[in-house]
């Protein structure tokens, strides 16, 4: 086990994760002696009928301040403000953030605001800024995958003065998050299979990168196995409840995982096609996940070999030889992107230039890695990978990528 | 009363020294490295103009604080960080930590892992001066110190490991 | 996984290893506390390791109260003297140093410090406390059960559970620890063991699981240097390695406890050990292989040695054989303890002491707390008294 000289690891948030867990949010509201919560989500959320469930679930139990479905896919200063306005009108005293990463950050937004009384957003910013425990805030994930309901950063853009704002405190960290399978039960599974295997590489990241810890380790390995083990009888059946609930408890563990312990290139680089190319981000984690182990092999073979475990079970890796294992862990992550190619029809790209938008045009033109690859040298997680990247080693890695060929190892640059 | 005492911690005055002298001359380094590196200088060319940062130990110091001023020259500005108006900080988490990285005991990427290091302010920006330091570290240390506070130690021409060296760690002392 | 549903929590923040606190300073600012209220013991003073505490807090400028009379009486007067202290000199965190008596002492001085002093009375029992108490940060120094991070405080009839006892901040920092008595380690050890084993054994918990394994890992990294430290005979640890380990375990032992309230060799070890001569952790060892037998007698089982043995060796063991190699690796334990101290520690209720005669009292108060039928709970104790497996009898 590697155990570094030193490690923090803290995860604040209670995790009630079951079938029927929506039912327990008023308890847990009066617990923290909020009577008159706000339930905070989006236009796509509420019109897949997900609201409507989580509202049915606690109707009769607790009385709802207000329904604010108004948060738009990047979250919006405005926006914050407005909500915050109606929370104070209408006497709320805690919040339910229902939906993804834009609702959650809109929604820790909101709790500064009215918790801190802030005119302005902006003097909270950056680490240390908040300095108490703010209103109860409780997330429901609905996707299965990002996490973010355990993380304690949030990012609102105000695009007023064109900057984003970037808030990190423990006090971010939601006081409880609630894993339904009714949130992601309808989830298609061509949105379903990227956003688990984002979560997959949160967790596989969290395990071979620099920031590892023996307790974000042993969430990671948990996450991976259940997500190995769930997410493809979710794509041959999409109402698995069972199902369902272990990939959104994976993704919280991998949550977890990573909050501790950092990502590390597979992210650097997926961040980037991301904000270049406007790719889904589950989507380039699957496709970049085996690079990102080929790239790292020579530092963290050992750490690679250890995954086949989880990844593909005991006997699996029983049986296969030791100085194997790293290198079938990486032939396991391709197989399954190409099972859930199959599974999906082929939504699911297995390279870069597989991805299409909706009107079938490839999004990620071989002309745009130069560009990916100078954003990525400006992403934190960069820090965090084992072996290091310049710009030369992110668009020789995003080449083999985009062809979907693998990475020739004997070229990477071993530091 | 009985069994009660307040007690005033009271300062650590070898290390602040210590740490204040070394400081100071990363600070000068970075301003030499930026006129005699070309990738030093590029990056500090992609950052904007006016752009400062400090680095030091939370919560008193001691800090160092460099900047490139309206004209793109880069400057060692001091160890003062109220007078100044930074875009970044890069505080650990106290002065023994800080001690830490000064005596390569950890890097810094080391420390950020351990939750010892902290930045506050644009990421980009960031990154590009922690590659201005890794940088700076291979002018500054012997090859087998410096390969333990970086991950891949760069290969170089023979001008860059000898003369630019020089030329850094002569201006760094003698401040032109 | 039908029907299954799960709850985890905890609170605590903790920071494990070299100079973890040097970020005291830092991390206390970040909660805005600015000036911390350090309560300890006569003995942990003496040790010395209060200086390490307070060079941490140099050059921070953060002004410290250090007050070192916790003892386990008179609670009620200890308490207003405290309070008093606390309000009169301006402090706003308090910060545990030492072990089981220490926190309960903080954790109870922390209500009342944030909620008034009749809540002293009006917070007593479960879930009283519906909001964030003062920062409070717990540092080790020694000997810990595990309570001490946990949602529980109790002085003589004063008992409160609620997850807001849990501390803001747990620090393990090696600097910290001094000599402790060998069979306190080796009760430490094992209660720590026993309890994550049984959680991870008996919760569909994945969250569970991860603190129970990262906390069996270290175990069983220190097991074996306590037992070749061999000091059973000149009663003190030398190496003071083992002593932040095993802090560790007991740390997440605490967490752990918090979460699962139906562990039955915590109860029933606790129980034995106030009827005869071994200390609680021992009992709970000794009672372990035979409880792990009951609770996993018709579940897939194998997976339970994942965390005795980790991931090459687990995999290596055929399926059909992992369960039996986890009884034999608790018995192991047990019985080199055995041999080590010359059968100081015992290896079955018998050799602890326990009489025959107290067996049936035993069972009929641990029925109160568990749904396990009489008839079970007495062929457990039956075959932990003189060592038989469960299977021959
Ligand atoms: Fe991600």
């Amino acid at each position: 086990m590697y155990i570094p000289s030193y490690y923090e690891f803290c995860c604040k948030v209670k995790t009630v994760a079951g079938h029927g867990t929506l039912e327990r949010i008023p308890g847990l509201l009066e617990a923290m002696g909020a009577r008159n919560p706000m339930i905070i989500t989006d236009k796509g959320v509420s019109q897949a009928g997900l609201a409507t469930i989580v509202i049915n679930a606690i109707e009769d139990k607790i009385s709802i301040g207000s329904v604010e479905d108004d948060v738009p896919p990047d979250s919006d200063l405005k926006v914050v403000n407005h909500i915050a306005s109606i929370y104070k009108k209408k006497a709320c005293d805690s919040i339910i953030a229902v939906g993804g990463g834009s609702v959650l950050d809109t929604a820790k937004g909101v709790n500064i605001v009215v918790s801190e009384d802030a005119d302005d957003l902006m003097q909270f910013t950056g680490a240390g800024a908040l300095k108490r425990e703010l209103k109860p805030l409780i997330a429901v994930p609905t996707t299965a995958g990002t996490g973010s309901e355990v993380t304690l950063v949030a990012v609102i853009a105000d695009h007023d003065n064109n900057r984003k704002m970037l808030f990190t405190s423990y006090f971010l960290l939601p006081d409880a998050a609630i894993i339904d399978p009714r949130m992601t039960l309808t989830l298609p599974v061509h949105i379903a299979a990227p956003t688990a295997m984002d979560a997959m590489t949160h967790a596989i990241e969290a395990y071979i990168c620099l920031s590892k810890n023996p307790l974000s380790d042993a969430h990671a390995l948990e996450a991976i196995e259940m997500i190995s083990n769930n997410i493809m009888a979710v794509m041959e059946a999409p109402d698995d409840g069972d199902a369902r609930l272990a990939l959104g408890t994976a993704a919280t563990l991998a949550g977890i995982a990573f909050s501790n312990s950092m990502v590390g290139m597979i992210h650097t680089l997926g961040h980037s096609v991301g904000s270049v190319c406007h790719v889904p981000h589950g989507t380039c984690m699957s496709i970049l996940l085996p690079y990102g182990l080929e790239y790292n092999m020579h530092k963290v073979g050992d750490r690679i070999a250890e995954l086949l475990f989880p990844l593909a079970g005991a006997k699996v890796y029983a049986t296969t030889p030791r100085q194997e294992r790293a290198q079938k862990c990486v032939q396991y992550t391709r197989d399954m992107n190409q099972k859930l190619y199959e599974a999906t029809n082929g939504i699911h790209a297995r390279n870069l230039k597989e991805i299409t938008d909706r009107d079938q045009n490839p999004m990620v033109p071989q002309s745009k890695l130069p560009e990916i690859a100078r954003t990525a040298l400006g992403d934190g997680s960069i820090f965090y990978n084992p072996e290091a990247l310049e710009y030369d080693d992110c668009l020789m890695v995003l080449t083999a990528a985009w062809q979907g060929e693998k990475l020739d190892q004997s070229k990477v640059r071993k530091g | 009363m009985e069994h009660f005492v307040e007690i005033k911690p009271g300062r650590k005055l070898l290390k602040r020294i210590f740490l204040s002298i070394n400081l100071w001359f990363v600070g000068k380094a970075i301003q030499a490295a930026a006129k005699v590196d070309d990738e030093v200088k590029q990056e500090f060319d992609a950052l904007p103009d006016g752009f400062t940062f400090s680095l030091g130990a939370f919560p008193n110091g001691p800090y160092m604080v460099v900047g490139k001023n309206e004209k793109g020259v880069v400057k060692y500005m001091g160890s003062k960080i109220d007078t100044v108006r930074l875009d970044m900080k890069m505080s650990l988490k106290s002065i023994e930590c800080l001690f830490l990285l000064f005596t390569f005991q950890e890097s810094t990427p080391v420390a950020n892992s351990m939750d010892r290091l902290y930045v506050d302010g644009d990421i980009p920006h960031a990154c590009s001066i922690v590659r201005i330091m890794d940088i700076v570290q291979v002018y500054l240390l012997p090859k087998f110190i410096a390969k333990l506070a970086i991950k891949r130690y760069p290969k170089w021409s023979l001008k860059r490991h000898t003369w630019n060296r020089l030329m850094v760690n002569l201006r760094a002392i003698a401040g032109f | 996984m039908e029907n299954s549903s799960f709850e985890y929590l905890c609170r605590t923040k903790t920071g494990f290893g070299k100079n973890a606190l040097d970020h005291l300073p830092s991390d206390l600012s970040a909660m805005d506390a600015k000036k911390p209220f350090v309560i300890t013991s006569k003995a942990v003073a003496q040790s010395g390791v209060t200086a390490h505490l307070i060079d941490a807090f140099k050059e921070s400028g953060i002004i410290l109260g250090i007050w070192d009379n916790a003892l386990n009486d008179n609670l009620v007067d200890t308490l207003r003297d405290l309070t008093d202290l606390y309000n009169n000199k301006g402090f706003d965190a308090i910060i545990a140093l030492g072990g089981g008596v220490v926190a309960d002492l903080s954790k109870i001085l922390n209500i009342i410090v944030s909620k008034g002093p009749h809540a002293l009375k009006e917070c007593k029992g479960t879930d009283n406390i519906d909001a964030p108490l003062k920062p409070l940060v717990y540092i080790p120094s020694g000997i810990c059960t595990g309570r001490e991070t946990s949602r529980y405080a109790c002085v003589a009839e004063y008992a409160y559970d609620s997850q807001f006892l849990m501390p803001d901040i747990a620090v393990i920092d090696p600097r910290m620890f001094s000599k402790a008595p060998w069979e306190d380690m080796v009760n430490e050890a094992l209660r720590s063991f026993t309890n994550c084993l049984e959680s991870y054994a008996k919760e569909d918990n994945p969250l569970i699981r991860s603190y129970a394994y990262t906390a069996l890992g270290v175990i069983m990294e220190a097991l074996p240097n306590i037992m070749e430290s061999d000091l059973p005979n000149n009663n003190q640890s030398q190496d003071q390695e083992h002593l932040p380990l095993l802090a560790k375990a007991s740390v997440i032992n605490g967490y752990l406890i918090s979460n699962c309230d139906t562990l039955v060799c915590r109860p029933l070890g606790k129980m034995i050990s106030e009827k005869c001569s071994a200390p609680e952790g021992v009992c709970m060892a000794i009672i372990l292989p035979y409880v792990l037998e009951f609770l996993c007698k018709d579940r897939e089982t194998g997976r339970i040695l994942l965390p005795l043995a980790g991931i090459e060796r687990y995999c290596a063991i055929p399926d059909t054989q992992r369960f039996g190699k986890v009884l034999f690796i608790i018995r192991e334990i047990i019985n080199d303890f055995f041999r080590i101290s010359n059968g100081r520690v015992p290896r079955t209720l018998e050799e602890a002491g326990l009489k025959q005669e107290d067996l049936a009292g035993i069972v009929e108060s641990m029925s109160k707390r568990t749904d396990i039928e009489s008839k079970a709970l007495a062929l457990i104790l039956d075959n932990a008294m003189s060592g038989r497996s469960m299977t021959s009898s």
